[in-house]
């Protein structure tokens, strides 16, 4: 069994990890839909972020992780690259189901700074609950980018399907 | 007036003093003795200057500035003295066109009609309201816009209107929204008479909006003149009379607005009795600027620190400070986050709602300002918020209708997501009016293969025929300016009356007749089976749209065509409590902004994701100012080994767009007749290329030829003007060479304001070999 510290630290990590092979996958495949590509690039950038700085705080608590983001695998490139030449209704469709499953990725990833946020504050652990409250809006911003693009392209995706 | 002003383009001098009224000067251009005298505006350019139209015999013989009008005091600008021209052009659509057998072949107004009505039908029928698109302009009178909007809207139920206004005027709308809760020019043109400091970013005030300019000369002339601040990576003209100039890195503005906000809060050049008063945010901000210090922004923009202190020291101090914002911002990265910062450097200040004091969000087209309170140009009309239920069912009441006709499950579509929905073939109807999107949106290739797709018919409204409308169904043969009557309303608010003063060559039609001609068709009706348009001509569609506006910021309720003709420009809101109109917005920093009454709960600057209801409420529970920060992130698609140098798009005083009208004057048209690019002495050497010598411009998505000049533009960084495209020369075909920058652009925008990045481009320059 993982202690506290381990198991909070390495799901936010991981699930920071989840929501940057993501952002990566849905850049490739969508990149005909411009503003899904780029605002994924962006995201990605804090990602990434968060995931160093996890990194670093685990170090020093003795805990090994990655400070580089995860990129997607071999297996995970070739599909998004066959993918992105979708077209039509198919890609649309795509598109929204890519959205929908960030969205839940997202808010996996903010419940694990929340439980690391409620375990610093039991620990008084003031350098992990600061990391927390500093990084979650990153998290929260990709939960409410999500949101926002499912509600607006939903209605022609869904229409058109 | 001689033909001197090609060359003479500002004109003379008329030196005048701060809080002085500027003096007129008459600027005329005729070329026969005028019988009667027609009041109007300018339609090729957003300052909305103006002036009579002298017609003679039943045509147009010149143009002459009126000299009591609040805009311009008689002057005008090169392109109004010559452009009137186009309107004679002999090669005027005079009839509708319809495509027989892949071809394009005269026809009759019914059948054309009949073809535009029948397959809207078809598409309903088949698909419903979102497979109907309706992508418009800049440039048609706000009758027009307003019928446009409740066809789209009320008569078919699409969320897909949107105008050509996305490219050049979408950010300054959205600016204003994040900043004061709802759209509006704050300040006005006569600001320029007060201000002691003018900071212009992005502006190229000198060929954009050329009176306003000459309106600045003026004053620096004078006695005593303001500082200019500008921020541009050309050493324009405004730039050479500058205190200060910034050339930044493109596609950076942002970093260097956040460490001028930063520097202001470092040095206490706050008024922080006026920001808590009429503002939330500030905590927030600073601590989204703490980072930005100058020497930070000064390795980002590869910039002087020290220059950026002089700057925000210049800002910091002034105590009437005016800030105008053009294309280098919202064009860039980073739109509408940077648009922001420059609302709350006058905020900071305090400085607002008084003369000499405010920011202009400028517009880059005539009309821009009427396609936005319309609701063509992706809001409601009346900058109702698609988000709040009491503002759709306003509509509705007005119109008549079920509150669900109107879409407001998501926002209006920008433009081009509107071709991506025809891209994927979810949009199969397109109704393209007074716009040019063949040579004027990005990356053409892409946006030519879209309007030739099988899947999508495409109907071009228009006064000649575009490269666009080579692409159409159905061409409908348009009246323009002079040949119609309309209101329009400019940069700062000022609502003109164009009467009309000549017939439409041969058949061509007013716009609002042909819009109105559908609606018949088409049978839209009211929730009572009552026909939905009750309007018939302009002066009964102004009508139908003073109501709509009435008790919104944009309030026409107190104007009307015999005020207009007797008062010239008034600006609005012109109402029962404000009757002579209103010179400054927020003079008593009262704002648009609380849940009820904004136009939107705002965006996530960095991602564009909707804020809600809720949100907005906590956030800003009174209704104030607010100030928003963003952190700067580095561009999407940076300059590379391959393509070293950035590409920037832009204007030339002497043509307006796609030059439909401009090179259709003889003058003009000789003063720039063909694409040039601008490069640097430095990359020029480096290059071994020289003045005049024709070069290729590269970028991934394709290149242009032009004659290269050698300006002051930013050392790596190119320019290439956006008007140039293929009517007056050979279609592209792989044999004769490219000329319209757009075939570069690349397809990416701003997220919070979906105006696309034409000011950035990775690109190379290569020698062209002749003999080769």
């Amino acid at each position: 069994m993982p202690d506290g510290m381990t198991h909070v630290l390495r799901a936010a990590h991981d699930t920071q990890n989840t929501i940057a092979v993501s952002l990566q996958m849905m850049a490739t495949e969508h990149h005909a839909d411009a503003e899904i590509a780029h605002v994924a690039a962006d995201l990605l950038h804090w990602t990434r972020e968060t995931i160093a700085q996890l990194a670093e705080l685990a170090a020093r608590q003795g805990i090994p992780l990655d400070r580089a983001a995860d990129e997607p695998g071999l297996f995970q490139q070739m599909r998004a690259s066959m993918a992105s030449k979708a077209k039509g209704p198919v890609a649309a469709l795509l598109l929204l189901e890519n959205l929908r499953r960030l969205y839940l990725t997202a808010s996996d990833a903010s419940l694990a700074l929340e439980l690391l946020a409620q375990f610093a504050q039991a620990q008084r652990h003031t350098e992990m609950l600061e990391l927390s409250t500093q990084r979650h809006p990153h998290t929260l911003r990709v939960m409410k980018w999500a949101n926002t693009m499912i509600k607006t392209i939903a209605p022609q995706v869904l229409t058109n399907a | 007036m001689s033909s001197s002003r090609i060359v003479d383009l500002w004109g003379d001098r008329t030196p005048y003093s701060a809080g002085q009224e500027w003096p007129a000067r008459v600027d005329e251009h005729l070329i026969a003795e005028p019988d009667t005298w027609v009041p109007s505006a300018s339609l090729l350019h957003s300052n909305g200057d103006a002036m009579d139209i002298g017609v003679r015999d039943g045509r147009i013989v010149g143009v002459r500035g009126r000299a009591a009008d609040r805009v311009n005091h008689g002057r005008l600008d090169v392109k109004d003295l010559y452009g009137w021209q186009a309107n004679h052009a002999a090669d005027r659509l005079h009839r509708p066109l319809i495509r027989r057998d892949g071809e394009l072949v005269e026809t009759d107004w019914d059948t054309a009609m009949e073809a535009v009505a029948g397959t809207c039908r078809h598409v309903l029928d088949m698909s419903g309201p979102s497979g109907v698109g309706f992508y418009t302009t800049g440039q048609l009178f706000a009758e027009e816009y307003y019928t446009l909007t409740t066809i789209a809207r009320a008569g078919i139920g699409t969320n897909h209107l949107d105008g050509n206004t996305r490219l050049c005027t979408a950010t300054a709308a959205e600016a204003l929204k994040e900043t004061f809760g709802c759209d509006g020019q704050p300040a006005s043109y006569t600001d320029v008479d007060h201000a002691e400091v003018i900071g212009l970013f992005g502006h190229n005030v000198a060929e954009t909006q050329s009176v306003l300019w000459m309106r600045m000369l003026d004053r620096l002339a004078g006695p005593t003149p303001p500082q200019l601040v500008v921020v541009d990576p050309r050493r324009t003209q405004v730039a050479e009379h500058a205190t200060v100039h910034l050339a930044p890195r493109p596609g950076t503005n942002l970093a260097l607005l956040n460490a001028l906000l930063r520097e202001l809060v470092a040095h206490d050049w706050v008024n922080h009795a006026w920001v808590d008063a009429h503002t939330v945010g500030y905590d927030e901000l600073v601590k989204v600027l703490d980072p930005c210090t100058p020497q930070w922004a000064a390795g980002i923009c590869d910039l002087d620190a020290a220059d950026i202190e002089r700057a925000a020291e210049i800002f910091g101090k002034a105590e009437r400070l005016l800030a105008t914002v053009l294309q280098g911002v919202y064009q860039s990265h980073q739109a509408t986050a940077t648009a922001v910062q420059i609302n709350n450097l006058v905020l900071l200040r305090g400085s607002l709602g008084k003369p000499g004091c405010g920011v202009l969000q400028m517009n880059g087209q005539p009309t821009a300002q009427n396609t936005r309170e319309c609701g063509a140009n992706g809001d409601l009309p009346g900058f109702r918020n698609w988000q709040n239920d009491d503002h759709v069912e306003q509509l509705a009441e007005i119109w008549n209708v079920e509150l669900e006709r109107i879409p407001h499950f998501a926002p209006p579509t920008p433009a081009l997501q509107i071709f991506r929905y025809a891209e994927q073939g979810s949009i199969n109807f397109l109704w393209i009016s007074g716009t040019n999107p063949a040579v004027s949106l990005p990356e053409l290739s892409r946006i030519r293969s879209i309007l030739a797709s099988d899947n999508v018919f495409v109907v071009v409204q228009d006064i000649f025929r575009t490269e666009t409308a080579e692409f159409a169904d159905v061409v409908l043969p348009a009246a323009t300016w002079a040949e119609k009557t309309g209101v329009f309303t400019n940069a700062d608010r000022t609502v003109h009356l164009s009467d009309k003063a000549i017939d439409p060559p041969g058949e061509a039609k007013p716009d609002l007749d042909i819009f109105l001609d559908f609606a018949a068709r088409m049978r839209f009706t009211d929730k009572h089976g009552a026909p939905l348009i009750t309007w018939a001509d302009a002066e009964s569609a102004f009508k139908a749209w003073q109501r709509c506006s009435a008790g919104r910021p944009c309030d026409y309720s107190g104007l009307s065509y015999k005020l207009l003709r007797e008062r010239g420009g008034i600006q609005w809101p012109c109402n029962d409590s404000a009757p002579e109109g209103t010179e400054r917005l927020y003079s008593d920093a009262t704002f648009w902004a609380t849940a009820s009454e904004c136009e939107t709960y705002g965006r996530d600057l960095v991602t564009g994701a909707s804020v809600d209801k809720i949100e907005y409420e906590a956030l800003n529970p009174h209704g104030r100012a607010l100030l928003k920060g963003a952190e700067y992130l580095p561009l999407h698609d940076p300059p590379d080994e391959d393509f070293p140098l950035f590409l920037t798009t832009g204007r030339t005083i002497y043509h307006f767009h796609t030059r439909t009208k401009t090179a259709r004057a003889p003058e003009l048209d000789a003063a720039a007749p063909e694409v040039w690019v601008e490069l640097s002495a430095s990359d020029a050497a480096t290059l071994q290329i020289t003045e005049g010598e024709p070069v290729l411009v590269r970028t991934p998505r394709g290149s242009v030829r032009g004659l290269a000049r050698i300006t002051q533009v930013r050392t790596g960084t190119i320019f290439v003007p956006f008007h140039y495209g293929y009517w007056d020369t050979k279609h592209p075909d792989g044999s004769s060479p490219y000329r319209a920058a757009n075939e570069m652009t690349p397809t990416d925008w701003d997220p919070v304001s979906k105006q696309p990045l034409f000011k950035l481009s990775r690109a190379r320059v290569e020698k062209v070999n002749d003999d080769a």
